[in-house]
């Protein structure tokens, strides 16, 4: 299990905690994606095209009634890197614990 | 590249907030539209109280109750459709078996005592709403113990304060300020 560099920028990593606790709910609004990373307008568009790019979320833009709505997702290519990012953060903890 | 332990265990933490912060978030838009749902059952509740002889009041709330679980248990369901497996659903079924108890617990207060003071038998309902809102918002949602702390100051300043017209206190200011209450919770 390797470190996923990706993933493990602060701002990024609240991102992808935030898609996959909601993976089951559908996708996240943006304004809600926000609230949960603390992140602003500019720096969350930018993290969110870096995870876009990378295959790990899908961002999804349309409009309710006039007004602009930007959804995000996470992928099954981010649930899995995710996932495995986890799971090498506990093996840090647990092998430096042992 | 390699981490310390340190650094794992901060991501870790960080994780963990942010999952927590999601469920909350969620929770509180699922538990928003049942608090103004209750709202409006207090204005039409205490305010049929004010303008109906104290043996009808038990006529009153029935169906307003029936009513207001039944919708209750509509929004629930409604959003534990859209959380799907998510686990943030779980204080709202707390909240409902609270909110059963509490009516048992009302129910079986008033079989006890007798014919209670017409505050009296006003204020508990409220009391005991507040209280469970305060409790709901210790195991997560901490604006439920706002809303918890303001219903029961609102409760008690009515009785002492406005006596005479008690019911039209509750169904104004008990009533609106859990709808707005609730309105604020929805908005997080």
């Amino acid at each position: 299990m390797l470190l996923d560099e990706l993933i493990h920028q602060p701002l990024r990593l609240k991102i992808m905690a935030a898609l996959w606790a909601e993976r089951e709910a559908g996708p996240l609004d943006f304004a809600r994606l926000k609230t949960i990373s603390g992140a602003t307008d500019g720096n969350l568009g930018s993290h969110l095209t870096t995870l876009e790019k990378a295959g790990y979320a899908e961002i999804a833009k349309d409009f309710v009634g006039k007004r602009p709505r930007t959804r995000v997702s996470i992928t099954p290519k981010g649930s899995r890197a995710f996932r495995g990012h986890v799971e090498y953060l506990r093996q840090v903890v647990e092998d430096a614990g042992g | 590249m390699v981490i310390s332990r340190e650094e794992a265990s901060a991501a870790l933490s960080a994780i963990d907030q942010t999952t927590g912060r999601s469920q909350t978030l969620r929770a509180y838009g699922a538990a928003g539209p049942i608090a103004m749902l209750w709202g409006v059952i207090w204005v039409l509740g205490y305010g049929a109280m004010a303008m109906t002889p104290d043996y009808r009041w038990a006529w009153v709330w029935l169906p307003l109750d029936l009513v207001g679980f039944a919708a209750t248990m509509w929004l629930v369901q409604r959003s534990r459709s859209a959380a799907a497996r998510s686990s943030c659903a779980s204080p709202l079924w707390k909240g409902i078996v609270a909110a059963i108890a509490i009516t048992a617990v009302i129910t079986a207060i008033y079989a006890m005592a007798g014919p209670l003071p017409a505050g009296l038998y006003m204020a508990l309902p409220a009391l005991l709403a507040g209280l469970a809102y305060i409790v709901l918002g210790l195991m997560r949602m901490t604006r439920f113990i706002w809303v918890g702390a303001a219903i029961i100051a609102a409760t008690v300043a009515g009785f002492f304060l406005f006596p005479s017209s008690y019911a039209l206190w509750m169904a104004a200011v008990g009533g609106i300020g859990l709808g707005l209450g609730g309105f604020w919770i929805w908005r997080a």
